[in-house]
């Protein structure tokens, strides 16, 4: 009764205030980010971005009209993913979710929405499962996991070259972290390793609580690898390229998978020993000039109100989630007739952005229904990064390059 | 190809060294009080946190400050063994494990509120440093921490054998009844003792800080392998704790580079059921320790 009072009150004076704005017409959409808890860092920012592009979207005219409002749920873990995407659909009548960053969450939360026939949008997270369970209502804009390890192996044949070798003669070393993530990135890059014709001559899972890998760093060494691709977290990342360093395990390039070698703190932990290393991961920066103007627009305006709400860069996650969100608003909820689920769906299928033309550099067009992968975005942008003198640089592929490939083959530890 | 082997060998020990050190409070604890300190991870998290802290806030190399968290910790335990573990004396295995694991959760979920869940790392000028002799490289870090827990091996045993407080220990461990005749006051060296494990605990904190970052939940990583490392020594035993944790260092390592990283666990795993089941009481235990004297 108070709620309702309240809420007709807030009405009564939205009205005298703005007579144009009409609250009942607006479209309210679930979003739902880990805002608390351990993953919450990375959660917020997502957030922030997709904030960012509700307020540019309303501000453009909205969906025909209507403005997009936010149903916010905070899940912390996968339990409460599904618990609040179950409140969204059931209690607030959300058409749609929105979100969610972590795999686990997502995998959780699609569970109920494929259930109730609700859209699920994601805008991050990577694991292969969630457009591989065969589901109608689940469409993903970011890359999968086995996409990552594809583009390390892709780009470490491009590396062969600047060993002065053929692809046939590199030496390439898969290792990852034995997580979902890790095992599905790991495999990829191994198989893609093997079918670009480089030797693959070790191929190691590990666990990423590891404290030390002292025998996996000496079996690598015995396997003398040109290149290493590895998949890992942070705190295993950095192990990694301490040991490496202890044990005097030289290798040309380094090529890393994932945000742990991604975050200022890996640079933090690492220090000058950072400086060469790849990663392959969405991209932190966009290469403006190449965009087509229209993205340019909106990136600079995404980076002025970004930086107003939260006095920080954005991180490469805020760009996928800014793109994300950006492409639903602007082409599906303004081109669907309607929100119901046949509507919005058929409204996501129909994209077709070219390359270029999210702020990422990425385009979009949904994988069709009935393929394997449907709901996947065969358009998603991955982009390989340097570490050159403390920052991060895109370096790969040239069409969103900032900057050229430094320091291959890396010099060897004892003469650095 | 043979530097490999020696390195492995050579890493495997300097690992095995670091598990010792993390070891060596707990089997003491037990071995004198007979409490099964499962927030003993939790212990050298906090001894971690603190000399990242005071590392942050002073600017100095944490190395130097590695007196000051052994000394903060002993403080720390002897508190703790106050408010606490005096209380679950002699009680139930249970009520000592419940007690022990929700420690644990308070500890961690205050370095959750106090710290938040990111990775802290501390550079030390130090750590960095390489020895290397014939092709073996001896990491300076790891080189540190396995002299410091040799060193702490051989007091502890020393202080065990010769000093008076030492002597009551062991009498407390051989029976805590008889003991208490001899007008040895049980309680005091009960507080004692587990000051000094927490006190090793916080060491081994300190002397892990250069090596791995420092998150809330990293002690339950390592209170899982020092079990091991315990069990597998012998429960009780400082000798024990040192041999298991070179034992267990060097079949990690071993297994590693010969079987496959992911086989490990697996691999200690595995020699630590065969100890069980053909020596139940641990390479260096008594048998029927963990009710003795209780």
């Amino acid at each position: 009764m108070g709620m309702k009072f309240l809420t007709g009150f807030a009405l009564a004076a939205g009205l005298l205030l703005n007579g144009a704005a009409r609250a009942e017409e607006d479209i309210k959409i679930g979003v739902m980010f880990p805002l608390s808890g351990p993953m919450a860092l990375i959660g917020n920012e997502a957030y922030q971005a997709a904030e960012v592009a509700r307020d540019m979207f309303n501000e453009r005219g909205g969906a025909n009209g209507k403005n997009v409002t936010f149903a916010v749920a905070d899940a912390p873990g996968p339990t409460q993913g599904n618990a609040e995407a179950t409140r969204l659909v059931v209690r607030e009548n959300v058409p749609l979710i929105a979100g969610t960053y972590a795999s686990s969450i997502a995998l959780a939360a699609s569970e109920v929405t494929e259930r109730e026939g609700v859209l699920y949008w994601e805008t991050i997270a990577v694991a292969d499962k969630f457009t591989s369970r065969n589901y109608q209502n689940v469409v993903r804009l970011t890359f999968n996991a086995s996409m990552m390890g594809e583009t390390a192996a892709d780009f470490t044949k491009e590396l062969a070259a600047k060993f002065g070798k053929t692809p046939e003669e590199m030496k390439v070393a898969v290792i990852s972290e034995d997580s979902e993530f890790g095992q599905s990135v790991g495999e990829a890059a191994a198989r893609r390793v093997e079918a670009n014709g480089m030797q693959l001559v070790a191929d190691e899972r590990y666990s990423k609580t590891v404290t030390d890998l002292s025998s996996l760093i000496l079996s690598l060494k015995a396997a003398a690898p040109d290149v290493v691709i590895a998949t890992s977290y942070l705190n295993d990342g950095v192990l990694f390229v301490r040991q490496a360093r202890e044990l005097d395990f030289n290798i040309g390039a380094l090529v890393g998978i994932g945000t742990g070698y991604a975050l200022p703190d890996f640079l933090e932990a690492t220090g000058e020993n950072a400086e060469g290393i790849f990663d392959v991961d969405g991209p932190a920066s966009a290469n403006v000039s190449n965009l087509p103007q229209e993205t340019q627009a909106v990136y600079t305006e995404f980076l002025e109100r970004f930086r107003a709400a939260t006095s920080r860069d954005p991180g490469p996650l805020a760009l996928i989630s800014f793109g994300g969100f950006w492409t639903l608003f602007n082409e599906v909820l303004a081109k669907a007739p309607d929100t119901s689920i046949e509507s919005l769906r058929k409204a996501a299928y129909e994209i077709d952005l070219p390359m270029g033309s999210l702020l990422t550099g990425a385009g979009v067009k949904l994988e069709p229904l009935g393929e394997p992968n449907q709901g996947q975005n065969s358009r998603a942008q991955l982009s390989v990064m340097q570490w050159q003198d403390g920052k991060l640089e895109v370096v790969w592929p040239e069409a969103i390059a900032l900057e050229s490939i430094k320091s291959v083959p890396l010099e060897p530890w004892s003469e650095r | 190809m043979t530097a490999i082997y020696i390195q492995l060998v050579v890493s495997g020990l300097l690992l095995g060294g670091i598990y010792a050190l993390v070891s060596v409070g707990l089997t003491m604890i037990f071995g004198v009080s007979r409490i099964k300190n499962f927030a003993h991870g939790d212990l050298v998290m906090v001894g971690m946190y603190l000399t990242y802290a005071l590392t942050t806030w002073t600017q100095l190399d944490p190395y130097l400050l590695v007196p000051v968290v052994t000394v903060a910790l002993f403080g720390f335990g002897l508190l703790l063994s106050f408010a606490l573990i005096r209380r679950i004396q002699g009680a139930p295995q249970v009520a000592q494990i419940f007690a022990t694991v929700g420690l644990g959760l308070v500890l961690q979920n205050a370095a959750l509120m106090i710290f938040g869940a990111d990775f802290r790392t501390t550079n030390s000028e130090i750590a960095g440093n390489v020895l290397r002799f014939w092709g073996i490289s001896l990491p300076l870090s790891l080189f540190i921490a396995f002299v410091v827990s040799m060193a702490v091996i051989a007091c502890l045993t020393v202080f065990l054998r010769t000093s008076m407080v030492g002597k009551a220990m062991r009498a407390i461990a051989q029976d805590r009844r008889a003991a208490s005749l001899m007008s040895i006051d049980v309680k005091f060296i009960d507080m004692l003792t587990f000051g000094l494990g927490t006190a090793c605990a916080g060491l081994a904190g300190a002397l892990l800080v250069p090596l791995y970052p420092v998150y809330p939940t990293i002690g339950a990583n390592l209170v899982l392998i020092s079990f091991v490392v315990v069990i597998l020594g012998g429960l009780g035993s400082i000798e024990g704790a040192l041999i298991g944790g070179l034992a267990i260092g060097l079949i990690e390592t071993l297994s590693g580079f010969f079987i496959g990283s992911e086989m490990r666990q697996m691999a200690y795993f595995l020699v630590f059921i065969a100890v069980l089941l053909f020596r139940p009481a641990g390479l260096f235990g008594q048998r029927g320790s963990e009710t003795l004297g209780s």
